[in-house]
């Protein structure tokens, strides 16, 4: 077993703190949106922690995008045009049929690259998608409560941002199981899991692993 | 020099009316006047004590006061009459209406005389109980009657005797029956002459004129009550805000009422709080040009003044007090709407910042609701919810059903449940809308000829009725269960035979085209106001599935003739929601404030939206599985 020094610190900090936004934003904004239904902290509570959570939300990623921009590690969100189409098959044909005999992981994760290409199309849509269309609507809505009447127009578009910002939840929502189950391809179910915790990735060796294909 | 000391007095008097005498409008008693004393005048300018005839409102008040001026801005006085159009050109989009006040709008409710062919003397008689003389009766005699609001005890029952007969200049006389100045005998009224000095003055004890309580404004308006005794309902007349809207005007806390309240014990809230706290319908309805009022003007404010020194002086504001009182901005307030939003609003005197720091997004929510929606969000009275002039009861009365009671009204063994009001956005004149309490009220009514105008009452009773029996043809159609008497509940439209029956007789007596009108007018609700413990709280009762905003409210228990009723022209609402009948046959309104552009969180949502996104997360549980499936099974198959 050798291990690999995957994720650092901030990174994992940034993760979770992420995760606990987005998990925190959804479980309020059901409330918000079928406050009969799921009726978890009160409306008025519920209304708090979802803006103070989107704040928390809006911060954290300014300061991973400064992060990630200051560092250069930006890079590897962005998909290399040179065989990404290929690539991209190859990690689709994986999942669905690959994985099921036992075939290796395409993609090997290393520090400098930890995203697959699927990955890469998936996060540059969310982070450049949806969540700031999530920031923007959330933000807009915020506003226009607060300052009705300097900001007169927005509210008038209230139903438009609403509409909007939920179904980007729903997305965000369906992201978030994808993207939990997804966790559990790995050598072991809780092995990136694990990984997104401690840092460390271990995987077994090369000549290991070869044997076990019989090479 | 007398004239100046008068009206120093009297303005003293305005003046004390808003402070020391408090202490005495709580333990209500009548606040001495400052008044000087009065020397009673004929139209001729005579002592009355002298020519014994009757009393002249404009040349005794004339003396001091532009009796004149003030006649000519009271819109208590002219009640539209000094805007009338032509016939169908009104607001209220009826082809008979010729006005938009009491004089000129047809009123509904309590049937009055329809124009356009109105007959002066006819309108007074039914009128005469909530008009306040002059204006369109003056010519009859009928001067503006300053004794109805400015006396304590102004002798209403009198003065309508005088008008039903007729008597049109002794009305102002009657109206002093309760002083003791005058009084009636067979011979007609005879003035007390221990009631007046020497010098022809009335003596301090019996006419001291004061500034208007509410108590006066209640003579015509509605139910005020003041002091302890037990508030219960008159069975004399009926009571205009009680029966429109449910509005009682005192300071008395509900569980002391004689009322047969529902869970009454734990009602430790006044009827409104305003009341309560002492204040009289003049404090927000005063008088124009009140130099105490002044800063106030509320629909045009100079904001960029802190002081406004062009007021009028005590005694110019005496001399020609406009009577033009300020107002609101209601659908049923249909007179004068030139004066609309005149009044102070709630936002004037309350700082309403203070006591909402538990309120989210304080000032979206003041934008979106008037003060009213939180701290009118229930009425502890009956109100009247459907009235159908299409049959009559034998007394030659319409058929009225009430919310927010079992059995009558004014019944001491009926309970009063009282009733949530139904929030409509309200136009407001800056152009916004804002959700208030309303209480709506159908009518239904005959109308025939061309242009169509309200059927005579009297014809109405001759179709239904051989003397105090219906007629047999009547009968024989209405007693639907055949068991030989028409019951209450078989006295009424819901049947097109029965419709057709009563068509039939109608056009017997020479009616042409007797169709059914069906109508429905808001009334909103602005006392009767509640306290913040009182008010409501609970954010589920706006942003919820059960939303009070989107609430539905019975119209109807049924509908006459069939006939769906429509939104009055002049009501100042936004008519955007569902009129439907639900399966038990009642008429019900469902407000759609949504229409109105409000979106209600935890209330509205994009269902299209919501089933994709479900749609969406559903797919993606469903690859996990079968994904997840496959994987476990391979795993098993492989060890």
């Amino acid at each position: 077993m050798r291990r690999v020094y995957l994720y650092s610190l901030y990174e994992r900090l940034w993760h979770w703190l992420q995760a606990f936004c987005i998990l925190g934003l959804l479980l309020t904004g059901l409330e918000l949106h079928w406050p009969d239904v799921f009726a978890l902290t009160g409306f008025a509570t519920a209304i708090t922690i979802h803006n103070v959570l989107g704040f928390l939300l809006l911060g954290n990623a300014f300061l991973a995008l400064f992060y990630y921009w200051s560092t250069g590690a930006i890079r590897q969100f962005l998909p290399e045009p040179h065989d990404f189409f290929t690539l991209a098959v190859r990690q689709l044909l994986w999942y669905v049929h690959g994985m099921f005999r036992g075939e290796p992981h395409p993609f090997e994760r290393h520090p400098q690259h930890k995203l697959n290409p699927l990955q890469k199309i998936t996060y540059l849509a969310i982070l450049n998608v949806l969540l700031p269309l999530q920031v923007a609507t959330g933000l807009l809505t915020w506003a226009g409560q607060r300052w009705p009447d300097a900001l007169a127009r927005i509210v008038t578009w209230q139903r438009v941002l609403s509409s909007v910002h939920s179904l980007g939840a729903w997305l965000f929502a369906a992201f978030l199981i994808a993207h939990v189950y997804l966790t559990t391809t790995g050598p072991t179910p809780l092995a990136l899991l694990r990984a997104m915790i401690v840092g460390w990735d271990e995987r077994e060796d090369n000549h290991v692993l070869a044997e076990k294909q019989g090479n | 020099m007398k004239r100046h000391a008068t009206r120093a007095f009297l303005f003293g008097c305005l003046l004390f009316n808003g402070h020391p005498l408090l202490a005495l409008r709580a333990s209500n008693q009548v606040p001495p006047s400052m008044h000087p004393a009065v020397k009673l005048l004929d139209a001729q300018g005579e002592s009355v004590l002298r020519s014994g005839r009757a009393v002249s409102t404009m040349r005794t008040c004339g003396n001091c006061h532009d009796t004149e001026f003030i006649a000519a801005h009271c819109y208590h006085a002219s009640v539209g009459s000094d805007g009338l159009v032509a016939p169908g050109q009104a607001a209220s989009g009826r082809p008979w209406d010729i006005g938009s006040g009491l004089f000129g709008r047809w009123d509904a409710l309590s049937y009055g005389p329809s124009q356009p062919n109105l007959d002066v003397k006819q309108w007074l008689v039914w009128a005469g109980r909530r008009h306040v003389g002059g204006g369109p009766v003056r010519s009859l005699g009928v001067e503006l009657n300053c004794f109805l609001c400015h006396l304590p005890s102004p002798d209403q029952t009198a003065r309508l005797q005088e008008l039903r007969a007729g008597r049109y200049e002794w009305a102002a006389t009657a109206t002093l029956a309760s002083t003791g100045i005058v009084r009636k005998t067979a011979n007609g009224w005879k003035w007390n002459p221990t009631a007046f000095t020497t010098e022809g003055e009335l003596t301090d004890s019996f006419l001291r004129p004061r500034p208007s309580s509410s108590a006066n404004c209640g003579l015509c308006h509605g139910l005020v009550h003041q002091g302890t005794s037990p508030l219960v309902f008159p069975r004399e007349a009926p009571d205009w805000g009680l029966e429109t809207k449910g509005q009682i005007f005192s300071p008395q806390r509900l569980k002391d009422s004689g009322l047969n309240l529902a869970n009454k014990e734990g009602l430790s809230r006044p009827f409104d709080v305003h009341a309560e706290r002492l204040l009289q319908c003049s404090s927000c309805h005063n008088t124009l040009n009140n130099p105490a009022y002044f800063s106030g003007v509320a629909r045009n404010p100079l904001l960029h003044l802190r002081f406004e020194p062009r007021r009028l002086s005590p005694g110019e504001y005496l001399s020609q007090p406009i009577h033009h009182l300020a107002k609101g901005h209601t659908p049923q307030g249909n007179v004068a709407r030139y004066l609309d939003g005149t009044m102070r609003r709630c936002e004037h005197c309350h700082d309403t910042t203070s006591g909402h720091d538990w309120l989210p997004y304080l000032q979206r929510h003041l934008a979106a609701l008037n003060c009213e929606s939180c701290h009118v969000s229930y009425v502890y009275a009956p109100a009247r919810q459907q009235t159908d002039w299409t049959v009559l009861r034998p007394d030659g009365t319409a058929i009225v059903a009430w919310r927010g009671v079992r059995g009558e009204p004014h019944q001491a063994s009926s309970l009063l449940t009282g009733f949530h009001p139904l929030l409509l956005p309200r136009q407001e004149l800056n152009g916004t809308r804002k959700l208030t309490p309303h209480n709506l009220v159908t009518i239904w009514y005959w109308v025939a000829g061309d242009p169509p105008a309200p059927i005579d009452l009297a014809l109405l009773q001759k179709a239904l009725y051989q003397g105090d029996y219906l007629h047999p043809q009547i009968k024989s159609t209405f007693d639907t269960n055949g068991d030989g008497v028409v019951e209450a509940t078989e006295l009424r439209l819901d049947r097109p035979d029965k419709m057709a029956a009563v068509r039939s007789r109608l056009e017997a007596l020479g009616l042409r085209n007797p169709h059914i009108r069906g109508e429905i007018q808001p009334y909103s609700l602005h006392h009767g106001v509640a306290a913040g413990e009182w008010a409501v709280r609970q954010c589920a009762d706006c942003h919820g599935h059960e939303s009070r905003l989107t609430m539905a409210m019975a119209l109807a228990d049924y509908l006459p003739g069939g006939v769906m009723p429509e939104l009055i022209g002049d009501a100042n609402v936004d008519w955007n929601g569902r009129l439907f009948v639900d399966p038990s046959g009642r008429l019900m309104y469902q407000a759609a404030p949504s229409a109105s552009g409000l979106y209600i969180l935890g209330q509205d949502r994009w269902r299209v939206g919501d089933r994709l996104g479900l749609l969406i997360g559903l797919a993606v549980v469903l690859a996990v599985l079968v994904h997840g499936g496959w994987r476990i099974h391979v795993a098993r198959k492989v060890r």
